[in-house]
């Protein structure tokens, strides 16, 4: 084949694949488009949650002495859990003081979407989970997406008629502001990108931080509400010749493995 | 005029199969076998072993499918795919005379090299116009370096089994 006729066929090709794109933007193929999700999704989505049941199995083969350890760890957790409770049932009591004091009126309008998990996203970069919820359930770009009672994992970044993808918390262009339960409640900037793990960035070097201190949305992200758990420190890495210090997160939530979710649509 | 509705169906339907496997794989398996390319498998042994430029049409509606699953905005995966398939399509029909399994291994290498760089480009020029993506390199290669052995590896055995399979059936053939 000659040069001219390889590149007529180079531009012909892409003209046409720009002029799908075009019309694929226009909503042209919807009902082809959906027809062909809806004929795919239920058989990757049977697959997805295989796959999470797998590892169940794989966490029910554990040995005795693997258990008996789990088991310790969980109570000393349970412990500390104990501890925070009383320490939050104080820290409600200032709350409460403080808001009255400042006569802050709670907003807690909250509404949610329930949603699947369906399968993951094809792309070579990210992490992104497809949900069965899309525009026609009022879901919008930028909306927080929590597990359980208010478990922060990620946010909407693309909507389709009838799925949504969500970006995941670890993700690598993840970035959600946050406030450390701690003394001086410092704020930073919670990203991911670092392989599996997150990171919390922008904490003013003199504020004191402790393995172990809950991390929470801090409402200052557009569309996420503050006090959407996200983890808590694991690891602190200051150093003295940096403005800030930066705290790496053990994630609340299992972001591995993720079935159903809630999306808030409305605050 | 019947047969060529047939063929067209048919082509539909194997598309499906193709994604539906190709996105099993990325749902059901963990890394690095998450990261087996079976849409570059298939393509590249489809054009082992059919030379005409049809290949490239098949390639465009599978890829646009495929690209419906996708986080990005549409058309980063759906144009770096189907352009990919073309160089590939240009570059064995003209530079290998004969075809072996280790031109296939080389062609599956070179399919998830020009995707991946093309993917690449395309990303950081929307980035450089439009959106705020920061592009992780180090996980990209990370990725893409598995992807290239998992692909290439995979696509060995496979091929050998479809030959192995379609040389029984042939036998078959001939002895009834």
């Amino acid at each position: 084949m000659n040069k001219n006729k390889k590149k007529t066929t180079i531009i012909f090709v892409s003209f046409i694949i720009l002029i799908a794109i075009f019309l694929h933007n226009l909503k042209i193929f919807s009902f082809f488009e959906n027809s062909v999700k809806e004929f795919i999704t239920p058989v990757t989505s049977f697959f997805y949650k295989k796959n999470y049941s797998a590892d169940l199995e794989k966490l029910s083969e554990l040995s005795k002495n693997e258990l008996l350890e789990k088991i310790k760890q969980l109570e000393i957790e349970m412990k500390n859990n104990e501890i925070y409770e009383s320490q939050n049932k104080i820290l409600l009591d200032e709350n409460e003081e403080l808001k009255n004091q400042l006569n802050f009126v709670l907003d807690n309008d909250y509404k949610t979407v329930g949603a699947e998990v369906v399968g993951r996203s094809v792309d070579p970069l990210g992490t992104t989970l497809i949900i069965n919820r899309g525009e026609n359930d009022d879901i919008d770009l930028g909306d927080p997406v929590i597990i359980g009672n208010g478990i922060l994992v990620g946010k909407i970044i693309k909507i389709n008629e009838k799925d949504a993808i969500v970006r995941l918390i670890n993700d690598n262009n993840s970035k959600i502001g946050a406030t450390i339960l701690n003394m001086d409640k410092s704020l930073g900037l919670v990203e991911g990108g670092y392989s599996l793990g997150v990171k919390m960035d922008y904490i003013p070097q003199n504020e004191i931080l402790n393995i172990g201190d809950i991390i929470v949305s801090s409402g200052l992200s557009d569309g996420v509400p503050r006090g959407l758990l996200i983890g808590k420190i694991e690891v602190v890495e200051k150093e003295p010749h940096k403005p800030f210090q930066q705290a790496i997160l053990k994630t609340s939530a299992d972001l591995s493995y993720i079935t159903v979710v809630s999306v808030i649509t409305k605050i | 005029m019947l047969n060529r509705i047939l063929k067209l169906i048919s082509s539909f339907f194997f598309i499906l199969f193709i994604i539906i496997i190709n996105l099993i794989i990325i749902n059901y398996f963990e890394f690095p076998f998450s990261k087996y390319n079976f849409i570059f498998s298939i393509l590249s042994i489809m054009m082992m072993k059919q030379t005409d430029g049809k290949i490239i049409w098949f390639a465009f509606f599978l890829f646009f499918i495929f690209d419906l699953f996708s986080a990005n905005s549409f058309g980063i995966i759906f144009f770096s795919a189907t352009i990919t398939t073309l160089f590939i399509f240009w570059f064995f029909k003209e530079l290998f005379s004969k075809q072996t399994i280790w031109s296939l291994v080389l062609m599956v290498f070179l399919f998830i090299l020009f995707y991946n760089f093309i993917y690449l480009f395309i990303l950081s020029c929307l980035n450089f116009f439009a959106e705020e993506l920061i592009i992780n390199y180090f996980t990209f290669f990370y990725n893409m370096f598995f992807e290239i052995i998992i692909t290439c590896s995979f696509t060995f055995l496979l091929y050998i089994f479809i030959d192995l399979l379609f040389k029984k059936i042939n036998q078959k053939y001939k002895l009834n």
